[in-house]
């Protein structure tokens, strides 16, 4: 790949297809080896992706890309975009965006969704309803984990 | 769209997920359903959740025992201390040191002083150790508890060259994974130094060092840990008025901070004479990591547990 070509497309799972910025695109670890091994042209396919994840996955490189000129914010803002990207997304898109991020490599995506699912439960009723997981246990073995996790950070 | 449930990620990825749940929620966790209450049991989990949660360490302040947290926030480094207690869990700690029983662990060719507790890595135990003669170059010596031997000694970083002896050299171990040494030296000037160097290979018969961090001061004790992305380390000392016992921050570029240990982290005056009573040179330090596993209660009375035949003959040759 030549140096003038500075933009690459990116095709999804379902075919949409996104053109953005060679310096964007490679913040994924996954399309910089694509690239290295020079096996692809252009255009890259996206065998794990669709069109409405890799839309928010570019908006998130777009954000956090370092691109001659306009790569000055400060990583306090940086953080508050970080939090409000995250914010109203329901638990089917994060975990969309978790598999993107892991498919894709890019490691501050993956921290960040995994922190957002993690931060949305804490109790176990969020567990079983933001997460849609059926409590399998009978009473005597709750009552056993119970008394297994008394310890020192219990209030 | 199909909807995308936590049952369809990668079980890597639902451990990424819960590595970053307190600990306090970790009850919420195992309640939830079989397969986490299995997950949250695993040793790399909670390896992976003792690295996101920061650095916790368990303090012996005048024969109290305390557990803090230390964080650096944007640069600034701050250490939040509370009383330890733990339900389940016994320490204990005898203040009359004529009772405490130590194992002997001379080994046939090499010192290792009493005072030197030791640092775990790996299932093994690491000391500093001299060789009896003829000079007073340190060494590294690990035990090996599954074939209860000593293995071969293996060496330290190199000194800088014109040093003299006298140093104090500890151990400390960095995230269950590589272990760190601390040196103390005064150059032919009389200048303190502190070089704190960082193992990159860690094996029976091999060990590699690299160079962590170096500034020049002087510590009268040398217990410490590390945080290598941070690249800080923190040495726990007595001040110089020998009744604070201070944590002192150091980082690249001579970055230093020193900061009070308290109780509750609000006054600095201490009642002198209760701490003459309670006087102890040393701060102790050794790093927390809360296991999810309940230590088993012994039935039937309070006997001791059997020693083990390592114990025995320990004891023995003594």
């Amino acid at each position: 790949m030549s140096k003038s070509e500075k933009k690459i497309v990116l095709k999804s799972l379902d075919n949409e297809a996104f053109e953005v910025e060679k310096a964007v695109a490679l913040q994924s670890q996954t399309i910089w080896v694509m690239c290295e091994d020079k096996c692809v042209g252009n255009e890259i396919p996206l065998e794990n992706v669709t069109g409405q994840i890799l839309a928010k996955v570019i908006d998130y490189c777009k954000k956090h890309a370092v691109v001659d000129g306009d790569g000055d914010e400060s990583s306090e803002e940086l953080k508050n975009w970080d939090t409000e990207f995250t914010k109203n997304m329901d638990q089917s898109t994060l975990f969309n965006m978790i598999l993107a991020a892991n498919y894709l490599n890019i490691k501050s995506l993956l921290n960040l969704t995994c922190q957002a699912v993690a931060d949305k439960t804490k109790t176990i009723d969020e567990f079983h309803t933001f997460l849609n997981i059926e409590n399998n246990f009978t009473p005597e073995e709750e009552a056993q984990i119970c008394q297994e996790n008394l310890w020192a950070f219990d209030d | 769209m199909t909807t995308t449930m936590i049952s369809h990620l990668p079980r890597d990825m639902a451990e990424e997920i819960f590595s970053r749940v307190p600990l306090k929620s970790m009850r919420a966790v195992r309640l939830t359903c079989k397969k986490w209450d299995t997950l949250s049991k695993n040793r790399s989990f909670t390896k992976m959740h003792a690295a996101m949660e920061g650095n916790r360490l368990i303090v012996l302040m005048d024969y109290k025992l305390y557990l803090t947290r230390s964080a650096v926030v944007n640069g600034d480094p701050y250490i939040e201390p509370q009383v330890f207690h733990c339900e389940g869990l016994l320490l204990c700690i005898l203040k009359d040191t004529s009772r405490i029983v130590t194992l002997d662990v001379t080994s046939p060719h090499c010192n290792i002083s009493p005072e030197d507790l030791g640092v775990s890595l790996k299932g093994n135990t690491y000391w500093i150790a001299s060789r009896r003669k003829p000079s007073m170059i340190s060494y590294l010596i690990c035990f090996d508890f599954t074939r209860e031997m000593f293995r071969p000694l293996l060496p330290l970083p190199p000194l800088p060259g014109g040093l003299w002896g006298g140093e104090l050299v500890t151990l400390s171990c960095v995230r269950e994974e590589k272990l760190a040494v601390f040196y103390q030296m005064y150059d032919d000037q009389g200048s303190p130094m502190v070089e704190i160097w960082i193992t990159t290979k860690i094996e029976a018969e091999e060990v590699l060092w690299s160079m962590f961090l170096t500034l020049n001061m002087a510590f009268r004790s040398g217990d410490f840990y590390i945080d290598e992305e941070k690249r800080l380390a923190m040495v726990f000392d007595k001040a110089s008025d020998q009744y604070r016992h201070t944590v002192n921050i150091i980082g690249e570029d001579g970055y230093f901070r020193e900061l009070d240990l308290h109780e509750d982290g609000s006054s600095s005056k201490l009642d002198v004479r209760a701490s003459r009573k309670n006087y102890s040179w040393r701060t102790t330090v050794c790093s927390y990591i809360p296991s999810l596993l309940q230590i088993k209660k012994l039935s039937g009375g309070c006997k001791r547990k059997k020693q083990s035949s390592f114990e025995l003959h320990r004891f023995h040759k003594k």
